[in-house]
């Protein structure tokens, strides 16, 4: 019988800088012995799933962060080396890791490649130096294009990038040349995730200051985005990713569709049999576990469940399937809520799929706006 | 003190607003040492906050105060106040009739208004002796002569040697005084004849219930004695008399004839007590009421809803009570698609309706949607029935029609010269009808017009005031229904109509109506997920179209990584946000939004 699949998230919480706009869990900083415990407290998180783990395969690996590419590459395989000790590894399984271009190079990437990674997630951001400037990147437009190079180069045929968009002082025409020069590199995958001033960041305190664009321009470079990435044969399979044919993230799916996934970490979140949990944003706590526990979370229910089916399912294209809807909840999405999703319908922002409902593109960017008249 | 009639002195003080009314009052009260200065409150004689505020009088109040006068002898006074605006102008002339004269204080700095104009005339139509006075000779501006001669010219009451005082330091007061005893006459009333008293006040007191405040012109009332409210024949035993301090109400043994006082029964509401009702005896009582008694009705009505709809018991609640003590303000349940349960609600005119709204959000915490104010039209339908409509929601519709009236007013302005072209501009605009004009002076003119009080009641004294940088002056009364092309001006919200926005409008203002409420709505109206078109019908002509364009903005585009919680706060936030909305057909809209499209202020 098959073993049920579960992904596996690894966070790397340091970062040689941190952006201005991030709120991420990461500090500045690689300092070497912080590492060195940092990477001991993983391997003893990663271990006390042993005895969950059993009868589960792992097929997806995500290292994210923060910045992964800071580790030193033995401190890397250690953990690999760690979960292959403790769960079962699915032949096919899609191994990623996040890297910057300014702290990694063709080396590295190599020593990746034989550790097992087969997809790099590499986050560019822009290809405008002045933008970069403006999100306080450590690289430049070059550095990231040869670097993706680089990445082909060393054996990786799945190989992402992370764009933004909404940077203070872009245009259309600079987030054009952006996405024209990230489809000429022809990375598989291209995230585009719209800047998002956050409390707590350097951006949040002088964010009057901010030359940023209004939401209706905002919203004009979202349709720019999937236009030209369409028309270059990416497809838009979520809200904010694209991919080429058959590269959709498989691990970022499972956050989609409710596939189980454990995530060790600081500040890492768990949906694992049935429970959400996650750690603290506080690295001594982490440091400090001696994960005898899980940390305390809350058991999902029929109701939380389906909420979270509907919240999620939306963001997809391929929106939410009747019979699998209906297997899980006794009714299918359609017969429960296609009267809600009526009026959206009529105005081009959702639509029938034949096998149940999905969002249009233009549905997906406002289903924050849809959900909370859909969802009770 | 015993009673004496012929030591009887009765009065109002009439004057235009802020000409010092309420000052002079206090400033009496302080000199007949009916309120030690330390004890005085400013303007004790309005007794609710809000009238202190606004420096206006809004009920009438009615105080006994003793002097004794130059010439040694003690006297009785009783200073009956009057509301001062236009709104109750019935309550105005029944307090006024209770008094054989009144103090006319005119603004030495200002001259003669408006309002002081429309107070002397129906003063000395009530056959008032009008003692005129001029206020604020402390101030530099002052010019005592010149208001003096207005008096005379204008109003044609002698003013040589008015008394010309300061009611803010005191400065000549004891003039006014002394003049109240000499010049004011004595009631004449026969303590022997049946009882026969006047009503010109009531008010809701929890420990008394209802107060009825009176001036008896014959005859006499004591506790335990029947008494009959000649204008519903209702019957009540009288449990108490007396009379009014500053501070509450003194319990006497009997009034009589002259004397102002007040009387408790067992009456249920004040709307059971009618002002310029007569009091008399229930057995051998006057055959002939006292002259003027008429019905109040109210002129403009508004429907309020609670901005939270769970509210509806505590708007309910507050009506009431507010009505305990104003038998005309009424009200009465009303549904509207848009904004759920509230109340329509009839008012005197628009400060009552401001006064009443105020009140209602201040002393009962309430927030409210007012839809916009209309007066009340009569439709002569071509089946020969004639119907009154005060609510848009239930105007006939055009077919049915064969006239429509509206009411109207004749408007008294009073202004300086300069600005006669600006507001002749103005009443020509609100559709008025140009009567005459005369000059005051070399520097002021009275301008008459007949107007349509639909015109008036938005927002034409607040233009009238910045298009005369707050120099002239307003005074009106209704004067009849004349024939008009009105029409129903409807709104439509993404194709349905919106009940709560609908008006009743003049064909000629339909149009630029139209634009302005529509561009508000779309100003107003959060974008939504779709796109919305506003209309501005009249019947099934749209007049007027806008578009509020779908909105394009989500957070949620901005979410990455495994922590869904965060997502889901998002997602309860933004419907938190909803709950707060009101749904005008499928378009979803804030009561703040609201108000601010039923905001008719046109030059702003």
């Amino acid at each position: 019988m098959m073993k049920p699949d579960v992904g596996l998230y690894v966070h790397i919480p340091f970062c040689r800088r941190k952006c201005l706009y991030c709120d991420f869990c990461s500090f500045a900083g690689t300092d070497e012995t912080l590492r060195a415990a940092y990477t001991d407290s993983l391997c003893r998180e990663i271990a006390s799933y042993r005895d969950a783990l059993r009868g589960y395969r792992v097929d997806t690996i995500y290292f994210g962060g923060g910045t992964p590419s800071c580790l030193a590459p033995a401190e890397t395989a250690r953990i690999l080396d760690e979960i292959a000790a403790v769960a079962e590894i699915a032949p096919d399984a899609e191994v990623t890791s996040e890297v910057n271009p300014a702290t990694a190079d063709e080396g590295l990437l190599c020593e990746w490649r034989a550790m097992g990674f087969n997809r790099v997630s590499i986050g560019v951001q822009s290809f405008s130096d002045r933008e970069l400037a403006a999100l306080g990147r450590l690289h430049t437009a070059f550095e990231a294009e040869e670097f993706v190079r680089a990445a082909f180069r060393a054996g990786f045929q799945n190989v992402g990038l992370d764009l933004m968009y909404g940077i203070p002082h872009e245009t259309p025409a600079s987030f054009r040349e952006t996405l024209e020069r990230a489809i000429a590199l022809s990375p598989t995958h291209i995230s585009t995730y719209s800047l998002q001033i956050e409390e707590g960041t350097p951006f949040f305190l002088e964010k009057d200051r901010l030359v940023l664009p209004t939401d209706e321009e905002n919203a004009d470079l979202y349709d720019l985005c999937r236009e030209t990435l369409g028309r270059a044969g990416y497809e838009q399979y979520e809200i904010s990713n694209y991919a080429k044919n058959g590269y959709a993230s498989q691990h970022n799916l499972r956050y989609w569709k409710l596939s189980p996934y454990i995530g060790v970490g600081v500040s890492a979140y768990s949906y694992f049999e049935g429970v959400r949990y996650g750690h603290s944003r506080s690295l001594a706590d982490y440091l400090q576990n001696d994960f005898s526990r899980r940390p305390a979370g809350e058991p999902e229910t029929a109701a939380s469940r389906e909420y979270e089916t509907v919240m999620l399912g939306l963001r997809l294209r391929e929106g939410i399937d009747d019979a699998a809807f209906a297997r899980a909840f006794g009714v299918t999405f359609t017969e429960k809520y296609g009267e809600k999703m009526a009026p959206y319908v009529s105005h081009g922002l959702a639509y029938h799929t034949g096998h149940g409902m999905a969002l249009t593109p233009a549905g997906m960017y406002v289903s924050l706006g849809i959900l909370s008249e859909i969802l009770e | 003190m015993s009673y004496n009639q012929s030591h009887i002195r009765n009065f109002s003080i009439i004057a235009h607003i802020d000409h010092g009314k309420s000052t002079l009052a206090d400033r009496i009260l302080e000199e007949t040492r009916t309120v030690a200065t330390r004890d005085m409150e400013e303007q004790l004689l309005d007794n609710m906050d809000l009238e202190r505020e606004r420096g206006i009088t809004i009920k009438a109040r009615a105080v006994r105060l003793s002097y004794r006068a130059d010439n040694g002898e003690d006297y009785v006074f009783n200073l009956i106040d009057t509301p001062g605006h236009v709104d109750f102008g019935y309550e105005v002339s029944r307090s006024l009739y209770a008094c054989e004269g009144a103090i006319l204080i005119v603004d030495a700095t200002q001259g003669v208004e408006a309002q002081t104009l429309a107070n002397a005339y129906l003063a000395s139509d009530t056959g008032l002796e009008i003692l005129p006075v001029v206020n604020k000779i402390d101030l530099a501006s002052a010019d005592v002569a010149r208001c003096r001669s207005e008096i005379e010219d204008i109003i044609g009451i002698p003013a040589e040697d008015c008394p010309a005082i300061s009611a803010k330091t005191g400065q000549n007061v004891h003039d006014v005084l002394e003049r109240i005893v000499t010049d004011i006459p004595a009631p004449q009333g026969d303590a022997d004849k049946p009882l026969k008293a006047l009503i010109f006040d009531s008010s809701y007191d929890s420990y008394l219930g209802v107060v009825v405040v009176m001036r008896i012109f014959d005859g006499s009332i004591a506790a335990g004695e029947r008494v009959k409210l000649m204008s519903t024949g209702a019957v009540y035993e009288v449990a108490e008399v007396g009379t009014l301090s500053p501070f509450g109400y003194t319990k006497q043994e009997r009034l009589y004839a002259g004397e102002v006082g007040y009387f408790t029964a067992s009456i249920k509401t004040v709307g059971d007590t009618r002002v310029g009702d007569t009091v008399t005896l229930a057995e051998g009582g006057t055959e002939t009421a006292l002259p003027g008694f008429c019905q109040v009705h109210p002129m403009v009505y508004a429907g309020i809803y609670p901005a939270d709809g769970a509210r509806y018991g505590d708007l309910r609640d507050a009506l009431d009570k507010l009505q305990l003590n104003d038998a005309s303000l009424i009200f009465e349940p009303e549904t509207s698609i848009a904004l759920g349960f509230g109340f329509r609600c009839g008012f005197l005119g628009l400060l009552h309706m401001d006064v009443i709204e105020e009140r209602l959000e201040r002393e009962f915490n309430l927030d409210l949607i007012t839809t916009a104010p209309s007066v009340i039209y009569q439709v002569k339908l071509r089946n020969g029935e004639v119907r009154m409509c005060d609510n848009p929601a239930s105007y006939p519709s055009p077919d049915e029609i064969d006239t429509a009236y509206e009411p109207m007013v004749k408007a008294n302005i009073i202004t300086p010269t300069e600005y006669v072209g600006g507001l002749m501009d103005l009443c020509q605009d609100r559709r008025g009808v140009f009567v005459d004009m005369k000059y005051i002076d070399t520097t002021r003119v009275e301008l008459h017009y007949k107007l349509p009080l639909n015109e008036i009641i938005y927002d034409f004294f607040d233009v009238l005031k910045s298009r005369s940088k707050g120099y002239a002056s307003l005074d009106y009364e209704l004067a009849g229904y004349e024939p008009s092309k009105l029409v129903k001006l409807d709104f439509l919200l993404n194709g349905d109509p919106v009940d709560a926005l609908s008006f009743i409008v003049h064909e000629e203002k339909a149009y630029a109506r139209a634009r302005k409420i529509a561009e508000r709505l779309k100003e107003n109206i959060p974008r939504q997920l779709f796109e919305i078109p506003i209309q501005a019908a009249v019947g099934s002509k749209v007049i007027a179209r806008e578009t509020v364009k779908a909105m394009r903005k989500d957070v949620l585009a901005k979410c990455y990584g495994g922590d869904i919680t965060r997502k889901k706060k998002l997602l309860e936030k933004q419907k938190e946000g909803k709950k707060k909305m009101r749904k005008l057909g499928s378009v979803e809209i804030s009561p703040e939004a609201f108000m601010a499209v039923l905001k008719l202020d046109d030059e702003t």
